[in-house]
């Protein structure tokens, strides 16, 4: 398997190679080439010439919203029994007073769980950066990267450059 | 769009992160010194006890509390506009966004020392923390002040993710523009493997979209139970249902004025003139007119409620605050500086004049600390019953502590914008090529 990278120093020139790769790829079957996009900016339109993919970032900030809420309540009603202090008359455990905690503790876990989901799902680890990282992809320039058979460089090769890619090499 | 544009937004930002001019050392100085002054004061009341303090009873809240109530108020303006505009797709807060959320980070934790300078005996203050200890005893969850610690300690946590989250694409873009040396492998650490691949940028997206839809109602909720310190109580003057909403927009008018100071204060030094232009303080301005105006009816309010209620002793509460007091002079400057003076930005030539922006915003930020300061000494001080009432004024030591609690934000602030992209450099470029925010 082979790689070409295309870098772009136009938007519209980007989404246009973007697009072409798109109209390469078999909905029915999902074949065509396997490509992903590089570049300083997210936008609505990379998104939609991109494969389709889902995220569950937000299944995590739910799921840990609701274990803050279930943690803290239980927290606060345990606790509450551990040490049963009558204050103001109110009996020890008392509901509605646990909705303040209860609250915070569901955007506090909520918030920690989607932070960490979006660590681990978008792979960013303190570690060296890959051997074939291009800088221009945090200023000024977009990235194309296309996997494909290696007599089929030549080809995308061709295809990138007629896009508007302002190079195109093998990383 | 070429990548000229995208290139001249990295070179304008990141020359900001260059050699620091002397004007800035001795800044960094000044601060050091007004903390330095601080710390000793602290230590003298830290040994002494309390009494070096003007608290006593009735007021046993004075200036650490307004203190503290005002810096958690500063802070909230960095999540109203990270957070709360950008949810409502608001274009103009993308150049102020970083620096507003660094300021909601030093504010929070400026306004964290307070409680703990209050408690007196400082060395208990982990008796406020949910924990199992030996004692088997654990905070009173029904307490307001527990739900202050859970609160001011949950906005704290949430509001650092999200800053450091925004900040990820900006240190990369740091990291692939410095020299080689300790920076650059400060950077290489921080910024996590960051490459802009398609990837991280969708996880990215729907992390960041998740944490600003947590972090809005999280603001909300923090000066409210902030305001209910205050509004549980029976005390009059506190005890009222409006304290939410009016601790809410004046904490969001009080932290607009705040971000006018700052960026002010900075676009010169760090040449960032162009970043900073004026549309977007005029765009502020024109927010702390909406915010005035809350402010303005929840004064109303309030004092309409005391009349309305019937009560003699809020009738004569609002009276003696309004025209009796020795704290009247201070109301009246509330009112006027809260109020009146965000109203002047009505007219453009003054809300786009450099000076009266700043000015404008220093009395908006001295008319908030005194709106607490009247809210919560101006309340004790005038109980119910004639034979407790009495005076309090600050102290040297307490005036001292204050100011180390403003050397030490400045200092924190000042260090930041040389250690990072003062401007969200990534939002900017995306403002650049006109496509909008992605969706998500």
């Amino acid at each position: 398997m082979a790689r070409v990278r295309g870098i772009f120093d136009d938007w519209e020139a980007f989404k246009g190679a973007l697009r072409s790769l798109k109209e390469t790829q078999d909905p029915s079957t999902g074949s065509g080439w396997h490509y992903t996009a590089y570049g300083p900016v997210n936008l609505q339109e990379v998104e939609d010439l991109m494969p389709a993919k889902s995220s569950l970032v937000r299944g995590w900030a739910t799921s840990c919203g609701i274990v803050g809420l279930v943690t803290f309540f239980v927290m606060c009603v345990t606790t509450s029994l551990i040490y049963g202090l009558i204050v103001g008359g109110k009996p020890p455990v008392s509901n509605l007073p646990y909705v303040i905690p209860t609250y915070e503790g569901t955007i506090l876990f909520g918030a920690i769980g989607a932070f960490i989901a979006g660590l681990v799902y978008a792979c960013v680890k303190a570690r060296p950066l890959p051997a074939d990282y291009d800088t221009r992809f945090s200023g000024d320039c977009f990235g194309i990267d296309v996997d494909c058979m290696p007599e089929e460089c030549d080809r995308l090769t061709d295809l990138l450059k007629n896009a508007g890619a302002v190079e195109v090499y093998e990383p | 769009m070429s990548n000229t544009e995208l290139r001249q937004i990295d070179e304008e930002i990141l020359q900001s992160l260059g050699a620091p001019s002397w004007r800035y050392g001795l800044g960094l100085a000044f601060c050091a010194v007004l903390m330095l002054a601080g710390f000793i004061a602290y230590g003298f009341q830290y040994f002494r006890g309390m009494g070096v303090t003007g608290l006593s009873i009735p007021v046993g809240w004075g200036v650490y509390i307004t203190n503290f109530v005002w810096w958690i108020g500063i802070a909230h303006a960095g999540t109203l506009i990270s957070a709360i505009l950008w949810l409502f797709r608001t274009k103009w807060r993308n150049r102020i966004n970083r620096a507003a959320e660094a300021m909601t980070i030093f504010a929070i934790m400026t306004a964290g020392l307070f409680p703990l300078v209050h408690l007196g005996r400082v060395w208990v203050f982990w008796w406020l923390l949910p924990y199992p200890n030996w004692r088997h005893l654990w905070p009173n969850f029904k307490s307001p002040l527990v739900w202050d610690v859970i609160a001011v300690t949950t906005y704290l946590t949430v509001s650092t993710l999200f800053f450091y989250l925004g900040l990820l694409p900006d240190i990369a873009a740091a990291r692939d523009r410095t020299e080689p040396g300790l920076r650059k492998r400060i950077y290489t650490f921080a910024a996590l493997g960051w490459t802009g691949k398609y990837e991280q940028w969708r996880h990215y997206a729907r992390t960041y979209l998740a944490l600003a839809a947590l972090v809005t109602p999280l603001v909300i909720s923090v000066h409210s139970v902030v305001s209910w310190d205050f509004a549980m109580s029976i005390v009059r003057g506190w005890h009222t249902t409006i304290f939410a909403p009016y601790f809410v927009a004046g904490a969001i008018h009080s932290g607009l004025a705040m971000v006018i100071v700052l960026l002010i204060a900075l676009r010169k030094p760090l040449r960032l003139e162009r970043v900073f232009s004026l549309y977007y303080f005029e765009q502020m301005a024109l927010l702390m007119i909406f915010t005035g105006s809350i402010m303005a009816y929840s004064y109303g309010v309030e004092s309409f409620m005391g009349w309305y209620s019937a009560d003699k002793f809020e009738r004569q509460f609002d009276a003696y605050r309004a025209f009796h007091s020795p704290y009247t002079p201070l109301f009246w400057m509330m009112i006027v500086f809260n109020v009146l003076v965000p109203m002047t930005f009505f007219w453009k030539k003054l809300r786009t004049n450099w000076t009266w922006l700043v000015i404008a915003a220093v009395l908006v930020n001295i008319g908030m600390w005194l709106e607490r300061f009247v809210i919560i000494v101006g309340s004790l001080s005038h109980d119910y019953l004639p034979s407790s009432w009495g005076l309090y004024a600050p102290r040297l030591v307490e005036i001292l502590v204050t100011g180390f609690s403003f050397g030490f934000f400045i200092f924190a602030f000042m260090a930041f914008v040389k250690l990072f992209p003062a401007a969200a450099m990534s939002e900017m470029k995306q403002d650049e090529l006109g496509r909008g925010e992605a969706r998500f």
